[in-house]
């Protein structure tokens, strides 16, 4: 409470202490006025008797003759006058003082009178601004409660027996902190034993029960009233129901921490931004990729770390943005652990307040490099395919017309055309059977168009056939074709004309890695063919219409820049290709 | 069949596939044309262009021994040597700068060869 509440009952007290010496003042003054009574009385009793003596005296014979008075009675009449010369005196001081009493009497009646009419006043008052108080007091919401000096509550409202179910003596004392939640008690009450010890403000939240069991969050502030000496004379206590605030609190706080768990778990780089791109935060995903710091990437900080060439692109899309309301940015933002730029797509929406008006912007950054660099190894693939197909059809067409110019009837046609399309189609299959760019070797090429003739167990040896050399000799892609179509051509005229025809026919294929240069890697493959009769007499029209030798002795040239032989000897083919081949420690892949 | 307009005109034809290369050539010898190459890569397209040899019209495979021919066709723009682009590859893989040149798409027939070809002569 404030001073101006203390007025009343300072003033009170003092009057009180005034009249009490204004009583004290008139009952001395009327015991002087007793003892004046007493005095007046006193002196009365003497002039009667001395006035008595002199009558007696009177009526006695006289003893000499009246003329000439005695000397006795001289003596009484002059003691009677001064006696009652006395007594006048004595009588008029005693009115004197009777009239002063009587009129300090009246006085002090007065001011009794003034002094009690004052005091009923302050006293009306006094109940009138309690009543106000109290009834103040029961008409807010808050629990409100005092304590004497050393913590007793004496003192609460109504609210707080509405709300918590008990009377007042229930809570009197020590009795309203069994309404806290045994959760909050200990430290609650210490902190106000801690309050009250300092004779500081009390400031705590804790939660108090209501009557039907259930606790609310409120706001308790305690403050002491002091004299004016500084010496508490009482706590005064407030508790403000806080608990939709608090709970509401809680629950955004709640929310911000899901919002940040998730913002900083996501793959996405997250930001904000106001107006035209001005970064006001950055997730810490941001600063782990780029290296730049959160404050560094604030305003147009963050433009630093995307790359240069897509700088006026990202400030063209945030001002398209302001007029779109999203934004769309695709850009390169450099990642500092692999010291290069990767592809990002950002997004971002503007986060608008109910009132519709534009708050900030809200986006994120997607690493989508790795599905641009799949994007455009797609598109390679893609043409490569398109390539690749559109050119086999071209060699399909041209085989076709080569074939039907060296065939002498249709059957012959279906027999030649099926057999090389089985040859580009196995070619086909080991090209696209290879996993993760591994190439193609010359051995299992060979293998491969062999098997399709002669069987041949798993050292490449067949009744007929040797094959000798190292495995795993990688091709490029790009010869493989022509080669296939070239080993296809030699081994259908063996199995036609040569050693893969006759009983005593032998076919011994070998090869090996030459190395005539530095860094210059070729294959060296010798087919050779024995004990092969009825060969055609050398410039004799070829057997398989030439088409074959014309691989082998200009296509193989052509395209592959390969060195090649074609004879036929005194019992058989005798064929050499030298073509260049990567070398090992080259990548792998390739075309 | 044949194209009289091709009759003497001297075509390079850059090709790496030695069957297209000589059966492109074939349908050409057939119109009386001189055949330049064939040749399959791209050194040997630019040498050729650069040995001063009179060339009146060229047929360039986009992709030469997993070259791109870009190259050879910007020495042809250079030399004012109108040829078509003979490919297996959709438009897009080539550059703009090229968007006037004819395509011939594989596989094709020697007449479209043949037009293509006459359409490009003065």
């Amino acid at each position: 409470m404030g001073k101006k509440a203390e007025a009343p009952g300072q003033i009170s007290a003092r009057l009180l202490d005034e009249v009490e010496q204004l009583r004290t003042s008139l009952e001395s003054a009327l015991e002087e006025n007793a003892r004046l009574m007493e005095d007046r009385d006193r002196l009365s009793r003497r002039v009667t008797q001395l006035s008595q003596d002199l009558q007696a005296a009177r009526s006695a014979p006289p003893p000499a003759p009246p003329a000439l008075p005695s000397v006795e009675q001289g003596q009484a009449e002059e003691e009677l006058r001064v006696a009652f010369e006395e007594l006048q005196v004595l009588t008029e001081e005693l009115e004197v003082a009777n009239s002063s009493l009587q009129q300090a009497n009246h006085e002090l009646d007065g001011r009794v009178e003034e002094r009690t009419r004052q005091i009923q006043e302050i006293n009306d008052t006094l109940r009138a601004t309690e009543n106000s108080l109290r009834t103040i007091a029961d008409l807010v919401p808050d629990l409100l409660w005092r304590s004497d000096a050393t913590g007793h509550a004496n003192w609460f409202n109504q609210r707080w027996c509405d709300y918590t179910g008990w009377d007042k003596e229930e809570l009197k004392e020590e009795g309203w902190t069994n309404a806290l939640h045994p959760l909050d008690r200990a430290s609650s009450l210490a902190a106000w034993a801690q309050a009250m010890a300092a004779g500081t403000v009390y400031q705590e939240q804790h939660r108090i029960r209501d009557a039907q069991g259930d606790y609310r969050w409120f706001l308790i502030r305690a403050e002491p009233m002091r004299d004016a000496n500084g010496t508490i004379l009482a706590w005064f206590a407030a508790a403000t129901d806080m608990h939709e605030q608090r709970t509401a609190m809680e629950a955004l706080q709640r929310s911000e921490l899901r919002f940040r768990t998730l913002i900083e778990g996501m793959p996405q780089l997250v930001w904000r931004a106001v107006d035209s791109g001005q970064w006001t935060w950055s997730s810490p995903q941001w600063s782990a990729f780029t290296g730049q710091s959160e404050k560094a990437s604030r305003s147009l900080g963050w433009l630093e770390m995307l790359h240069p060439d897509d700088r006026d692109h990202a400030m063209a899309a945030w001002t398209r943005a302001q007029q779109t309301g999203s934004l769309e940015i695709e850009g390169r933002i450099f990642n500092a652990q692999d010291r290069r730029y990767r592809h990002f797509r950002t997004r971002g929406v503007p986060v608008r307040s109910s009132e519709s008006s534009l708050l900030e912007w809200l986006g994120t950054s997607t690493d989508v490099d790795d599905i641009v660099q799949l994007q455009a190894h797609q598109e390679v693939l893609v043409g490569e395919l398109q390539h690749r197909t559109r050119n086999l059809m071209a060699v399909v067409q041209s085989v076709t017309a080569r074939t039907l110019k060296g065939s002498h009837s249709l059957d012959h046609f279906a027999q030649c055309i099926g057999d090389r399309f089985d040859a580009l189609a196995r070619v086909q299959g080991l090209l696209s059977r290879r996993k993760g760019g591994l190439r193609v070797t010359f051995d299992a090429l060979l293998r491969e168009e062999l098997s399709a003739h002669v069987p041949l167990d798993a050292d490449g040896r067949g009744e007929h056939v040797t094959l000798t050399g190292p495995a795993g000799i990688s091709l490029k892609s790009a010869t493989v074709q022509t080669l296939a179509l070239a080993l296809h051509e030699l081994a259908t005229n063996a199995v036609k004309y040569g050693a893969l025809s006759q009983p005593a026919g032998r076919l011994e294929v070998r090869w090996d890695i030459r190395r005539p240069a530095p860094g210059e890697c070729r294959l060296f493959v010798d087919w050779r063919e024995r004990g092969v009769s009825e060969l055609p007499a050398p410039g004799a029209e070829p057997k398989g219409g030439g088409y074959g030798r014309e691989l082998i002795e200009r296509a193989l040239p052509y395209q592959l820049n390969a060195q090649t032989s074609y004879a036929v000897e005194t019992d058989g083919v005798h064929c050499t290709i030298d073509v260049r081949v990567p070398s090992e420690d080259s990548e792998g892949g390739g075309r | 069949m044949t194209e009289a307009a091709l009759q003497d005109c001297r075509i390079l034809i850059a090709e790496d596939e030695y069957l297209i290369a000589a059966d492109i050539a074939e349908a050409l010898e057939q119109d009386n044309a001189v055949i330049l190459g064939p040749v399959p890569r791209v050194a040997d397209a630019l040498s050729l262009i650069g040995s001063g040899t009179r060339i009146d019209l060229a047929v360039l495979d986009v992709n030469l021994c997993g070259d791109m021919a870009f190259p050879v066709a910007d020495a042809l723009v250079e030399q004012r040597i109108p040829f078509a682009f003979a490919t297996g590859y959709d438009g897009w893989t080539i550059p703009a700068r090229f968007a006037d040149v004819p395509r011939l798409v594989k596989p094709f027939r020697p007449d479209r060869l043949r037009s293509a070809l006459k359409s490009l002569l003065p």
